[in-house]
C-alpha cells in the first residue's frame, strides 16, 4: 500500500554540503516540524510500523548531529531562518550543548579558559610579509632565517 | 622551562619548551589517527596553556613592528592551532562514541590511569543526559509504550579497533603478533625495528600507542 505522504523515493538521500545550511535542518519531506513528522508517522494505516518508526529516530538523531555541527559552523547564535527549522525540543538540545560546550572551554588551562572554536584551519602563511630596514635584515638573509621577497 | 609535576610521585620532569610541544604534536597526532579515545593528557595541555599564556603576555609587551613579535605570534598561532585541535578530535571522538566512553569510566578500576579529564567527563555526562532526553521527548513519546526505552549502548556504534594505522617505531619491539587476514594465512610475529614504519591494524599495537612505544603517523 503506497503512502502518499512520503514523497521521497526509498533510498534517496539529502545531499548536505556547508554552503547549504539551511537545507541541511529540513526534514527530508519539506515540512518544517519535526514533531509533526513523528505523530503522522505513527498514526499510521499500519498497527505499529516499526520500520517507519525506527526510521524517525534514526533521522532525528541524525538531525541531531548536524545541529550540533551548527554550533560548530556558526558559533553559539544560530541565524533565525536555521531556528525556524528547529522544533523545540532541538532548540533545548542545542542550548543545552552550547552551555557544555561553553563550560567546558572556560575549565581549559588556569584563566579564562581557550576557545577551541576558533583556529579551525592551520595558520596559513609560514613566510610572513614584514617590512624591514634592510640594514636590520642583511644579516638574518644571510643567515637563511628571512628571505628578501619581491612582491 | 617549562615543568610539570606528578604530585603523588614527588617527581618534576622539567623539559623544554620545545619539547614540550613536541610531546604536544605526538599526542595531537596519536588522538587524529586512533580510531578510539586515548587517555587524557591534561598535564601537557595545562602546561601548554601556560606556555600560551607567557608568550601572550611578553606580546602584548613588547614594541609593535618588531620582527621577533611577529615570528612569536605566527609561533603562538601554530601551537594554539595544534592545541585546538587535539582537543577538539578528543571532543568528537567523546560525543561519536559517548556512550562506550561513560561506560569505560565508570568501570574503570582503582589506579588505572583515566581516558577523560574531570572536565570532559562532566562534558561527556551532560551531552548523554541531553542526547537521551531528547531522543525521550520527541522520537520516542509519540511512539508505543514497548519501543520508549533506548539502549544507547547498544545503538550508537562502538570504534573500530581494527581499522589501519601508519605509525613510526621509537622503541624497538619483538615478536608482535599479526593476526591472520584470510582463513589459509596462519598468525605471525614482526620485530617492530626502531625507526621503522608500519601499516597495521591499530587493535595489534593499541597499548604500544598508549605506552608511546610508537606514533602514529
Amino acid at each position: 500500500m503506497e503512502d502518499h505522504r512520503n514523497h521521497r523515493k526509498e533510498g534517496s538521500c539529502h545531499r548536505i554540503g556547508w554552503s547549504s545550511a539551511v537545507s541541511a535542518v529540513e526534514w527530508p519531506n519539506g515540512g518544517g516540524s519535526l514533531m509533526v513528522e513523528v505523530s503522522s508517522l505513527s498514526t499510521n494505516f499500519w498497527p505499529h510500523n516499526a520500520f517507519q518508526e525506527e526510521k524517525a529516530a534514526v533521522s532525528s538523531y541524525d538531525r541531531l548531529l548536524r545541529i550540533r555541527a551548527l554550533r560548530w559552523e556558526y558559533g553559539s547564535v544560530l541565524p533565525t531562518a536555521i531556528r525556524f527549522h528547529m522544533c523545540a525540543e532541538e532548540l533545548e538540545w542545542f542550548n543545552q550543548y552550547k552551555k557544555s560546550l561553553a563550560t567546558y572551554m572556560r575549565s581549559l588551562g588556569g584563566e579564562g579558559g581557550l576557545d577551541i572554536t576558533q583556529d579551525m584551519k592551520p595558520p596559513k602563511s609560514l613566510y610572513i610579509e614584514h617590512f624591514l630596514p634592510r640594514w636590520k635584515c642583511e644579516q638574518l638573509i644571510r643567515q637563511g632565517v628571512l628571505e628578501h621577497v619581491l612582491s | 622551562m617549562a615543568g610539570f609535576s606528578d604530585s603523588e610521585d614527588e617527581s618534576q620532569e622539567l623539559m623544554t619548551p620545545a619539547q614540550l610541544i613536541g610531546k604536544l604534536e605526538e599526542a595531537w597526532l596519536n588522538e587524529k589517527f586512533a580510531p578510539e579515545l586515548l587517555e587524557n593528557k591534561s598535564e601537557i595541555v595545562e602546561c601548554v596553556m601556560e606556555q600560551l599564556n607567557h608568550m601572550e603576555e611578553n606580546l602584548q609587551r613588547s614594541k609593535k613592528g618588531d620582527l621577533r613579535a611577529t615570528i612569536h605570534r605566527m609561533e603562538t598561532e601554530r601551537i594554539r592551532y595544534v592545541l585546538s585541535s587535539y582537543l577538539r578530535c578528543r571532543l568528537q571522538k567523546i560525543e561519536k562514541y559517548f556512550p562506550h566512553v561513560l561506560e569505560k569510566e565508570k568501570s574503570r578500576a582503582e589506579g588505572e590511569p583515566s581516558y577523560l579529564s574531570p572536565e570532559e567527563y562532566a562534558f561527556a555526562k551532560e551531552y548523554y543526559a541531553n542526547t537521551e532526553t531528547f531522543l525521550k521527548n520527541v522520537a520516542l513519546k509519540n511512539m508505543p509504550a514497548n519501543l520508549q526505552t533506548v539502549d544507547l549502548g547498544k545503538s550508537v556504534p562502538k570504534p573500530n579497533l581494527d581499522s589501519f594505522v601508519f605509525l613510526r617505531v621509537k622503541e624497538r619491539q619483538e615478536n608482535i603478533l599479526v593476526e591472520p587476514e584470510t582463513d589459509d594465512q596462519r598468525e605471525y610475529a614482526v620485530d617492530f625495528e626502531e625507526g621503522s614504519q608500519h601499516l597495521i591494524r591499530y587493535r595489534t599495537v593499541a597499548p604500544l600507542v598508549a605506552s608511546g612505544a610508537v606514533q602514529l603517523i
